[in-house]
């Protein structure tokens, strides 16, 4: 009896255990390149039929060993963070005495923002203070001694950094024990952050009263508040600089690893501050124009699209939704000092009352703006002599000599900006132009008290173009006075430049400005670039940044994306300085799709079918070509038919349409697969190999690599306020390191769309509201990235601004919007840098899917752009995301385990359609021209072969069914046996 | 109701209790399933078998395998539902998901993880007077 009864127990425990084995080992296999990269496994093995001499490490790790990577990686982060912190303000609070004593306060005090909250972009290792280090380790590396009970207060709240606003603790409670003995300085830590999948609440980026509170207990407390806004994003901070009390303000996004020991080292004058911001700080936090449009509307026929939509493929869960970017050009700066400019001209209506938040009486920028975009200050003083602009062979170049007029060391910003000429050409063809535009930014080195250093600044004339879609159809570079000038920040500029007009305060300006900081270009006739050739053209890190002549034609590739052309003219209203008032928006509107959008919407006339393949294409050819005889041959070499000839339909589809980060071994032609994975911003995502397993020495306590997680650098924003394209570039660099070390070959960054408003959950992985920003700091990592045989993949492409209903919503816009902003930093990272991978994003544009649209994917993309690498989806979660995507130009579809396109990629129907078949085949054509002329083929020569082989968990998991299978089988006969002794007995 | 428990020991009702927790995980996946990770038959069809078993397997235990051919169709149900499912797991642990976590799909894993474990607990138990 007791038998029967522990063999059933166990036999149904077995039994359980048994079935979940099998579906974790039906899982694994599934998604065994992905496993492989997380066990740092392999399921192939190379071997050498040669004699083994041959070098065959094309491209090679830079430094010694992992702990020397390890102490740069941290010296980098602290850099950029010490580099990337913004001063705001400063009454002569700071610099801080390095033995001061101070008392923190603020629940972010102890719960700081390392990155994001969420996704694979947010920071690693969180918690560990060995790794990221605390406020207080900070402060006290720099000599600072931080009040015990205050701290010990904060933290026995036990709060997350991810906590609302509103868990600040009431100040009431804060201990006073200490305070008298800590009142060098009272320093007040306020954050903000958000991440993937959402976006923030209205309100969030408001300061709460509880935090205005907590000022005024700092101000109780010390002579010398000192706030620290610790947020990618913009903060309205309007109280705090109004406050006369509060005597400085500090701005740095997501810390990083080491960001706090910069921060002590800021606060104590050890390293002088030369952040700029990179979004504009507005006094309301939705006054932009862009905010106006945030989140999505539902069509008014939402019903009619589901029933339309296939059943198969869906529309994904925010297809019927779409949100419009009514701003226009607009975003960020570009509003607010444009229709500052106008108000000081009186013209276009821009002192109505239409998007006044804070003005009391008609449209005010002195009410609704605090710091603009590019500002910041310095613990010494720096005058620029703007001493020469010229536009020659289509390059802008700009002398600019900086001198330090202060008492302390320190590196200051040039930021160049230009203002085009806005004529009754572009008010009658809707063209729109920003009062003030970056054109490009240089840093000074580190300049001692009297020191001078002059810059030279270059840039392509084509990026001071705009674009006309309704006359030229292309860019445009009109006749007229361009207006050159340099100031710290977008506003100063623009003041110099009106001053160079001849407008003082009494016309409206907030102070007078510098003339002599303005320099003028006279175009002498209207030009299109509708086929621009650029003299200089491509990245060097001695000569900077330029475009690469593609030689394609430039013209309106996506008037489908605007509901104007789509549904009619005046359907919509986009922002336009003629009419400030007039066209302000006043919310989403509730657009009805019509029969073709609606065709768009649910993928109903997209796709054609072709023909069976037949004999119009060769596979499974037996042959001797392996992939390592096309490294550093063209992409239209012969030898690429040939390797793709040998490729079976099976190998075929696993490249294209399986696995999330990685591409299975081809045995077929002995490419012996990847390991690809996020990287944008914090570092790649992914832990360090097992290979690097001997005890660190840089950590305390930590043994092994392996359990460190290589995300520690700051957020996007904090390296775009660094202002230092070299600091840049060597980032880049450095994460191409991290990749050896981490086992990948390519790494899925940087994040490239823009803070269209400060809501956007995932502005941590941007770098800025401004474009040019965006191309610059992109290619300059791009180009790092890639600089040592690894791939970068810049994302998301395109237009994923916002989190909300991410899976399907459409983004509807207007053509000189997309190219002059959204699409400007992916320009920059391809058609300078050259990046070689691009991550397709989850929305749509106009009624089409990213990864669908044709026109993103091979006409901006590849033609114009000359890109010629391969595109990823990001995470094909929904079936939208579908197959037959390939054939209008995505490449691969980024799947998890258990999520696979088998409906549309699988070998019969691959072999009965051959548009399909020609594209996947194409795509693999891209992958590995990509992949073999990276540090993939490391260990591969032609006289290698890659062969199959189980690692170590098949086996394991192999052994594991096996066992829990036969523990079931043994129990049930234990059963049995009970059953028949029961029966002996007569029971 | 009462006919079908005469006779039966504790291990029978945790048995039955194990087979609710099915129905409250199948009525749970029916709305849970509607979302964008989807819906899978095979499921419901493991889930119901196993719910059938359960009451046949109550009304008699036929050579004491009534939780070893339920907690088969109970664990076979569990699994392919954390397949079709690992990725909504994945995405809301790392907060990605395109759908935010339902009340459905909290009462679709309470129910999932009920089944399997009155199930076990029951199989250490008698269901019978006569076993």
């Amino acid at each position: 009896m007791k038998l029967k009864k522990i063999s059933r127990g166990f036999a149904a425990f077995f039994v359980l255990i048994y079935i979940a084995m099998l579906a974790l080992t039906s899982l694994a296999f599934e998604a065994q390149a992905d496993v492989n990269q997380m066990l740092g496994t392999a399921s192939y093995k190379i071997v050498d039929t040669g004699d083994g001499t041959e070098d065959t490490q094309y491209f090679k790790k830079k430094t010694r060993s992992i702990d020397a990577f390890m102490d740069q990686k941290l010296a980098l982060v602290e850099e950029i963070v010490g580099e990337g912190i913004v001063l705001l303000k400063n009454d002569g609070a700071l610099p801080l005495a390095s033995n001061a004593k101070v008392t923190t306060l603020g629940k972010a005090s102890t719960a700081l923002v390392y990155g994001g909250s969420s996704g694979n972009a947010a920071i690693g290792n969180p918690g560990n203070s060995e790794i990221n280090w605390t406020l207080k380790r900070g402060l006290e590396n720099a000599g600072l001694q931080v009040n015990p009970s205050v701290w010990a207060f904060y933290e026995s709240q036990g709060l997350s950094y991810t906590a609302e606003p509103s868990a600040e603790p009431d100040p009431s409670g804060i201990p006073t024990e200490d305070e008298e003995k800590y009142k060098d300085a009272a320093i007040v830590v306020f954050s903000r952050v958000t991440g993937e999948g959402g976006d923030a609440a209205e309100g969030y980026y408001e300061l709460t009263e509880t935090e205005l509170a907590l000022v005024k207990h700092a101000e109780e407390i010390s002579e010398n508040v000192i706030v620290v806004i610790n947020s990618p994003s913009a903060v309205a901070i309007h109280p705090l600089v109004e406050d006369e009390s509060v005597r400085a303000i500090l701005q740095v996004g997501g810390l990083g690893a080491r960001g706090t020991k910069a921060l002590g080292s800021v606060l104590t004058g050890a390293v002088n501050p030369s952040g700029k911001l990179t979004d504009i700080y507005a006094a309301d936090s939705r006054s932009s124009a862009a905010y106006q449009m945030a989140g999505t509307k539902e069509y008014a026929n939402a019903a009619e699209i589901l029933a339309a939509a296939d059943a198969a493929l869906g529309i994904g869960a925010g297809g019927t939704k779409y949100t419009l970017f009514s701003e226009g050009i607009y975003v960020g700066y570009k509003y607010y000092e444009t229709r500052y400019e106008d108000s000081v001209m009186k013209q276009g209506n821009a002192d109505g009352k239409a998007g006044a938040f804070l003005s009391s009486d008609g449209w005010n920028y002195a009410d609704e703006v605090d710091y603009s975009f590019g500002y910041g200050l310095s613990y010494t003083s720096f005058t620029q002599e703007l001493q020469d602009v010229s536009v020659e062979d289509g390059v802008i170049t700009a002398t600019v000599k900086v001198t330090n007029t202060g008492n302390l060391p320190g590196k200051e910003v040039v930021e160049l900006y230009v203002q085009s000429p806005y004529t009754e050409y572009d008010r009658q063809n809707g063209v729109e132009k920003s009062a003030i535009q970056l054109v490009t930014f240089e840093k000074t080195g580190l300049l001692e008290p009297g020191a001078e250093e002059t810059l030279t600044l270059k840039m392509d004339a084509y990026n001071i173009a705009s674009y006309d879609a309704k006359a030229a159809k292309t860019w445009i570079l009109e006749d007229g006075t361009y207006y050159f000038a340099v100031g710290n920040g977008a506003h100063e500029a623009l003041n110099n430049i009106l001053s160079a007009k001849g407008k003082t305060s009494t016309d409206g300006m907030t102070a007078n400005g510098d003339a002599s900081l303005t320099k003028t270009w006279e175009n002498p006739a209207f030009t299109t670039l509708s086929n621009p050739t650029f003299t200089e053209n491509g990245f060097t890190t001695e000569n900077g940044l330029f475009h690469n002549n593609t030689g394609a034609e430039i013209t309106n590739r996506l008037g489908d994306a605007d509901p104007n052309t789509l549904l009619g003219d005046h359907t919509v209203t986009y922002l336009t300085r003629s009419d400030w008032d007039g066209s302000w928006s006043s919310g989403i509107q509730a657009l009805t799709a019509n029969k073709t959008m609606i065709d768009h919407i649910t993928f109903a006339s997209l796709y054609e079918k072709g023909a069976p393949v037949g004999d119009m294409y060769h596979y499974g050819v037996e042959g001797s070509m392996s992939a390592i005889m096309a490294m550093g041959k063209s992409y239209d070499d012969p030898v690429w038919d040939e390797l793709l000839d040998q490729m079976i339909p099976e190998e075929m589809i696993a490249t294209v349409g399986k696995n999330f980060g990685a591409i299975d071994p081809i045995l077929a032609i002995s490419f012996p697969g990847t390991s690809d994975n996020d990287g944008v911003g914090s570092g790649p995502a992914t832990n360090y190999s097992s290979e690097y397993d001997q005890g660190s020495t840089v950590f305390e306590g930590i043994a092994r690599y392996s359990t460190i997680d290589p995300r520690m650098y700051p957020s996007e924003s904090v390296q775009a306020a660094t202002f230092n394209q070299q600091l840049s570039y060597r980032t880049g660099e450095m994460m191409s390191e991290d990749c050896y070390y981490a086992g990948l070959t390519s790494l899925w960054g940087p994040g490239l769309n823009l803070h269209r408003h400060p809501y956007a959950g995932r502005n941590f992985e941007y770098y800025s509201e401004d474009s040019m920003m965006t191309y610059i700091t992109g290619a300059q990592i791009t180009a790092g990235l890639q600089s040592n045989g690894v791939i970068a993949g810049p994302k998301h492409f395109c237009f994923n601004d916002q989190e909300t209903d991410r899976y399907g919503f459409a983004v509807y816009v207007n053509e000189q919007a997309t190219r002059e902003n959204s699409l400007r930093g992916f320009e920059g990272a391809v058609a300078v840098a050259k990046a070689k991978n691009i991550m397709t994003s989850l929305n749509r544009i106009g009624p089409d899917w990213v990864g669908e649209s044709d026109e993103l994917q091979n006409g901006i993309l590849r033609e114009e752009w000359g890109f010629d690498g391969y595109t990823i989806t990001d995470n094909a979660l929904e079936p939208y995301m579908c197959g037959r995507s390939i054939a209008y130009g995505n490449d691969k579809l980024m799947l998890l385990p258990g999520n696979s396109r088998s409906d549309e990629l699988n070998k019969t129907a691959l072999l009965n359609d051959v548009n399909l078949f020609s594209a996947v085949r194409e795509a693999c054509h891209r992958i590995l021209y990509t992949f073999v002329n990276s540090k993939a083929m490391n260990g591969i020569s032609s006289s290698i072969e890659v062969v199959p082989v189980n690692p170590w968990w098949k086996t394991a998991l192999i052994d594991a069914d096996i066992i829990f299978g036969c523990l079931a089988a043994l129990c049930i006969v234990g059963m049995l046996t009970g059953e028949n002794k029961l029966k002996k007995e007569g029971k | 109701m009462a006919k079908l428990l005469k006779g039966k020991k504790i291990g029978a009702y945790f048995n039955l209790v194990a087979a609710v927790f099915a129905i409250v995980a199948l009525i749970g996946y029916a709305f849970a399933g509607q979302d964008s990770y989807g819906f899978v038959p095979m499921v419901v069809i493991l889930l119901a078998l196993g719910v059938i078993s359960a009451l046949i397997f109550t009304w008699h235990d036929f050579y004491g395998f009534g939780p070893v051919v339920t907690m088969a169709f109970f664990a076979a149900g569990f699994g392919v539902f954390l397949n079709s499912r690992f990725m909504y797991y994945s995405h809301q642990y790392y907060k990605i998901a395109s759908d935010p976590i339902s009340a459905a799909m909290i009462v679709t894993t309470i129910g999932m993880i009920g089944m399997l474990l009155f199930e076990l607990i029951s199989a250490f138990m008698s269901w019978e007077e006569k076993r």
